[in-house]
């Protein structure tokens, strides 16, 4: 893997390209940069390592984070293939399990105000209409994220 | 929605406060940190924030918190109805924070002398009332904006 990405921490200013994706019809950023693949997987082929989902990717175990289950969000309808977002970060790597992908779009990180101090999420975009949090992808490999 | 217009204060102990319901109770804040009223909208829930915040709205390109008083001071769920609205304040210099109320009453001119402490037997132990006034027969609770923060 080509590690020539520029990692940029905590907020970014500019704008930049994320993609956009939906979980419990909600709509969230991922940061471009830390993406590394888009797999789609049917559910017959994960694993498990101490009860969490897993999936083999060349070579590697990648543990699946449920965002409607780690935001107590509606869950999602169950499905026999996964779109699962595998990002990197520190050198650990993990899967977001996401509804569906919404493209992939230039956008500007705006501040949540009172409510930046919320780790998860580094800020907010406007979309046409809608507003997509934007992923905090280290505060999911410093914390330990459980599922359900 | 019909302009605030700013005055200079009347006398020196006088202030103007903007006068809303939440479950039959009247509230006021200082209009000096009302910033605008706007109506009801989508608001979009951000997870693992305070439980009183419901989410954050889109304001004309601006990201606006929005907390529920219903939520703040324990009164159940909100009851949104068309008169429902936001009122956005101004807190910390320069953010922003939308309440949700279930109606906005009025503009109302309020002196010192009129507010009386809020009695220390009905008193809560986090009490956001900073002080009651009885005006036109009915009692109106006022709120410093900081202490809901």
């Amino acid at each position: 893997m080509d590690t020539n990405q520029l990692m940029v921490l905590g907020e970014q200013t500019g704008t930049y390209q994320a993609l956009i994706v939906s979980i419990s019809n909600e709509l969230f950023a991922i940061p471009l940069s830390t993406i590394l693949s888009i797999e789609n997987v049917a559910v017959s082929e994960l694993s498990q390592v101490d009860n969490d989902d897993v999936i083999y990717l060349r070579g590697k175990v990648i543990p699946l984070v449920y965002l409607d289950r780690v935001f107590n969000m509606e869950p999602s309808p169950k499905k026999e293939n996964l779109s699962v977002v595998v990002c990197m970060y520190n050198h650990s790597y993990f899967g977001f399990v996401v509804d569906s992908l919404n493209g992939q779009k230039e956008i500007e990180t705006k501040s949540l105000g009172v409510l930046d101090d919320n780790d998860f999420f580094t800020g907010a975009s406007i979309l046409d209409d809608e507003v997509a949090l934007i992923l905090n992808i280290p505060s999911f490999v410093t914390e330990e994220v459980r599922n359900g | 929605m019909a302009e605030l217009a700013i005055y200079e204060n009347i006398t020196e102990n006088e202030k103007r406060y903007l006068v809303f319901g939440v479950k039959n109770e009247k509230f006021a804040f200082d209009i000096s940190n009302v910033n605008n009223i706007v109506q009801m909208e989508k608001i979009r829930p951000v997870p693992c924030a305070p439980k009183c915040y419901k989410g954050v709205i889109n304001l004309r390109g601006e990201i606006i918190p929005v907390m529920s008083l219903h939520t703040k001071f324990n009164l159940g769920d909100d009851n949104i109805t068309p008169n429902s609205k936001i009122i956005i304040l101004n807190v910390d210099e320069d953010k922003q924070v939308g309440v949700i109320v279930d109606n906005v009453k009025e503009v109302l001119t309020i002196s010192e002398d009129e507010i009386e402490k809020p009695s220390p037997f009905l008193k809560k132990e986090e009490s956001n009332v900073t002080g009651v006034s009885k005006v036109k027969d009915s009692l109106i609770s006022i709120i410093e904006v900081n202490s809901i923060m």
